[in-house]
């Protein structure tokens, strides 16, 4: 087992390893601890519970079906997408992009909400179309798996898309230029060369959709409870606030259930090794001149983005804007009331802000280090002990987020070492944040890694260059893009992260999405839409200061 | 010189003693005020527990507050947990209703405190044994859309009316609907059979009462059931809603507070218990949009005096009892 750890990079292996067992291991011990036990004694109850109960069939079989359907979805949308931004000159695909990018930091609770007043059965969308039609009654429902899907393929297509752009920004100029000179056209090299290439990021592109969908709460609480279509996290949600009966044990034991999927996925990528191919050169590929009919798809795409993004964000808008909820849209029912409140009234999304920016730095830029040593070993050294690594880093992000912060609760409350207690602080949500979304930046960065020949290293280190060294001049530049495609990941998910401040989060250590979803909670829906919009373009505004300062990097 | 210093150590450690080992006591209990942090748990809306808390330091200066909220049911997860570590984090507990605390009262977790306050209230709404306090009166009332529909008058036409024009929060996710689960089923002449019909009328669940009063707002659906102070502050706010209070009466539920057991700051829960329930804490409900409990404090605008209001009621000891029973048995009656 210990056999390939004779490499240099084990001490720092073993710093990354003590990280993970505090943040990822030790909870979910516990966790299970409590699943396999009733009332301090060692028991099976819960399982069986599982196993016997028609409830808990159904819910699976639903949610199965939801995430395998949204993760297809959104990786044909995905890679349709990398491929308009990144090898064609569409007119117009910057705005294209950064506008399917915003799902990332609407917290999915409000995009759902914002689907409702778009296209619900009196949102304008819906509205609209009746009246050109001359139709009564409603012209589809939301409240089905169809409209499940359909959110949770919104949601994860961020996701998707820019893991496939980090592959894309890797592909070797010339393999594809030698296919055409030998006669290949476009679809034979895409269908020969760039996606084979590319199948490490469509890898890590379809685990991170899938298990993102599987775990989201927020679309189907709110699309899945009035449709009566129960899911996973809908059912654990329930015991978990069912606690006072026992519920825990139960949640715990469901919980078990998510980390099935993370296992299976786990297997598939390990089976997967050594894809080599994609080059280091960091050069742009060839993009291809759509001609004239580039206008109209530039036409199609544009109508696309405006019924499933710009849309729903209009209604939000509209939201925000009006005197008060269910008025018609006319200028006299419009105030910046709401936003004046949040703006300058409401002190708490200062200090927020404040939170949720820290957080989400500083939870990108560790977890990006944690992962390019995990990665590089993970790629490098062929050992079981990195099975329960990889392990440990999948299994929080494949668990619901509340489940999550209710094992660190269990941890952390107690305090584990004496004279530490984090319980209550914002240091407790960075670990939460570290744990959750490492597996975010690992894709991407050990996607890299795979891709990276060893023969540089070993080139190096012929010519007497140490790790450090040979890491810091030859491959950190190599790397730069999927680095910079991990921090912007992991930085866009913390900050309008919801789950896990839910339960972790308090007075003094409020964060954005906590805040909006409790204005969104206690009634002030109007509020916490003004909060959202303002939220989304400020993402607006660093996605486009990101495109200015370093134009040609990871994200176009 | 090393012994100077060592006497002027003594003589500092001499003045400053009494006040660490409370030797000042008489001095302290002249100036018996409140202070240091008190940490409240509770369900109220964001905003609203703001000003609450506000209010209070205001009363209590040397007091400063720290607010966890979240919906009843997270809020009591998370309490229960720490409680069950042995450590638990709040000081005073502000949630939903009476069964609630009854369970908590069950498990020994709260510490009772009679409030002088409590004779101006009715016996009916705290505990005969002082673990708990209602704060003020959350009546669950019908709300419609009128632009698009018509007033109706009880409970029972309610789940009379043509299909899918109804929405309610479902019992297994919110506090509110789970105890009307337990009054209704209760209350003869509505009880299951009342469940059934809405539930064959197509009636359209929701996570919570926001939902009910958005979703009537927007006219997504023409009636709810709801909360009433939600459903009046979107009146007042300017949407095309209305209240109506059914003949057959409404379920109330009082937001309760207790004081922790084995709270850190006991005089401060003790404290914010008695300023909730006196003249001016009632007040403070009133300027937020809540009907008050003390019949000295005038209701806000729009809303019935207490003494014109029918109520439907259940023991909180046995609601507490059969809370989880219910809520399953309406999972499965609305196959959820």
């Amino acid at each position: 087992m210990w056999k390939g750890l004779k490499h240099p990079v084990v001490p720092w292996l073993f710093g990354v390893g003590v990280v993970l067992f505090f943040t990822n291991f030790y909870p979910l011990l516990m966790l299970m601890q409590r699943g396999l036990s009733r009332e301090g004694a060692f028991s099976l109850d819960n399982l069986r519970w599982l196993l016997e109960t028609p409830r808990v069939h159904l819910a699976l079989r639903h949610s199965l079906f939801v995430a395998a359907t949204s993760t297809g979805l959104a990786l044909l949308a995905g890679l349709l997408l990398a491929v308009v931004t990144r090898k064609t000159d569409l007119p117009g695909r910057g705005g294209i992009r950064i506008l399917f990018l915003s799902p990332l930091v609407i917290p999915p609770q409000v995009l759902a909400l914002a689907w409702i007043q778009w296209a619900g059965p009196v949102g304008y969308l819906q509205q609209g179309l009746r009246w050109l039609l001359h139709r009564q009654g409603a012209l589809w429902s939301l409240y089905t798996p169809g409209g499940i899907v359909l959110l949770l393929s919104l949601f994860t297509l961020p996701i998707t898309y820019l893991t496939l752009v980090a592959g894309l920004s890797r592909l070797q100029k010339q393999t594809e230029e030698a296919a055409r000179l030998d006669g290949a056209n476009v679809l034979q090299v895409w269908l020969y060369i760039t996606l084979p290439l590319l199948r490490p990021y469509v890898g890590a592109a379809v685990v991170l959709a899938f298990l993102g969908a599987l775990g989201n709460f927020g679309i189907p609480a709110l699309l899945g409870i009035p449709g009566r279509y129960i899911t996973l996290p809908t059912l654990l949600y329930q015991e978990v606030i069912n606690f006072s009966s026992g519920g825990l044990g139960r949640s715990a034991a469901l919980a078990m259930l998510f980390g099935l999927p993370a296992l299976f996925f786990l297997g598939l990528q390990h089976r997967r090794r050594g894809q080599e191919g994609l080059d280091p050169s960091h050069e742009p590929t060839e993009r291809y001149t759509l001609g004239r009919v580039r206008w109209l798809w530039s036409g199609i795409l544009w109508v696309v983005t405006l019924g499933v993004i710009v849309g729903p964000l209009f209604a939000m808008a509209a939201t925000a804007l009006l005197r008060a909820y269910g008025l018609p849209l006319n200028w006299s029912n419009l105030t910046f009331e709401h936003f004046r409140f949040v703006i300058f009234d409401l002190e708490r999304a200062h200090r927020a802000t404040v939170h949720s920016l820290g957080l989400a730095s500083g939870a990108a830029l560790i977890s990006s280090s944690l992962a390019i040593i995990l990665g590089y070993c993970l790629t490098r050294l062929r050992s079981s002990a990195l099975l329960l690594l990889s392990l440990m880093v999948d299994l929080p992000y494949a668990l619901p987020g509340i489940i999550f912060a209710l094992s660190l609760i269990l941890v952390w409350l107690p305090s584990p070492l004496p004279g530490l207690s984090l319980y209550g602080t914002l240091w407790l949500i960075l670990i939460a944040y570290l744990g959750r979304f490492l597996a975010f930046s690992l894709q991407p960065i050990q996607a890299a890694w795979r891709s990276l020949d060893t023969s540089l290293e070993e080139a190096a280190s012929i010519d007497g260059a140490d790790l450090v060294q040979s890491f810091r001049h030859i491959l950190l530049p190599l790397l730069t893009p999927a680095l910079g495609a991990a921090m912007l990941l992991v930085f866009l998910q913390a900050f309008g992260e919801l789950t896990l401040s839910a339960l972790l989060a308090g007075s003094g250590t409020e964060t954005l999405g906590w805040l909006i979803f409790g204005l969104q909670q206690g009634g002030f829906s109007q509020q916490a839409a003004a909060l959202s919009l303002l939220l989304v373009i400020a993402l607006f505004v660093v996605a486009a200061l990101i495109n200015r300062l370093r134009p040609g990097s990871v994200d176009e | 010189m090393r012994s100077l210093s060592f006497w002027a150590v003594l003589c500092g450690a001499a003045l400053v003693q009494p006040f660490t080992l409370g030797g000042w006591g008489f001095l302290g209990a002249a100036l018996a005020q409140p202070s240091g942090t008190l940490r409240l748990y509770t369900s109220q809306p964001d905003a609203d527990a703001q000003q609450t808390a506000s209010a209070f330091q205001a009363a209590y200066p040397g007091v400063s507050v720290e607010i966890f909220r979240s919906g009843t049911e997270e809020v009591i997860s998370r309490f229960l947990l720490e409680a069950e570590a042995g450590s638990p984090q709040a000081d005073v507990l502000l949630v939903a209703d009476a069964p609630t605390f009854e369970l908590l009262k069950s498990r020994n977790l709260l510490d009772p405190y009679c409030s002088p306050e409590a004779e101006a209230i009715d016996p009916a709404y705290y505990d005969p044994d002082c673990h708990y306090f209602g704060t003020k009166i959350l009546a669950t009332v019908i709300v419609y859309n009128t632009a698009l529909a018509e007033p109706i008058d009880s409970w029972a036409a309610l789940a009379q009316l043509p299909k899918g024009q109804v929405v309610m929060p479902s019992p297994t996710y919110s506090g509110a609907a789970a105890y009307n689960l337990g009054v209704i089923t209760r209350t003869p002449g509505l009880g299951w059979e009342w469940y059934e019909a809405l539930k064959n009328n197509n009636t359209v669940l929701v996570q919570g009462n926001g939902a009910v009063a958005r979703n009537v707002a927007s006219g997504e659906q023409r009636y709810g059931m709801v909360v009433d102070f939600l459903a009046i502050r979107n009146r007042n706010e300017g949407s095309p809603v209305e209240v109506i209070y059914p003949s057959e009466g409404v379920p109330i539920i009082t937001e309760p507070v207790g004081v922790v057991k084995g709270a850190a700051n006991r005089e401060a829960a003790q404290a914010f218990v008695d300023f909730l329930l006196s003249q001016k804490g009632q007040q403070v409900a009133v300027d937020i949009g809540y009907m008050p409990l003390r019949e000295d404090v005038a209701p806000p605008e729009g809303f019935p005096a207490l003494s014109e209001l029918t109520l439907l009621s259940a023991p909180p000891a046995e609601l507490a009892e059969t809370r989880e029973a219910d809520k399953a048995r309406f999972a499965e009656l609305f196959g959820e």
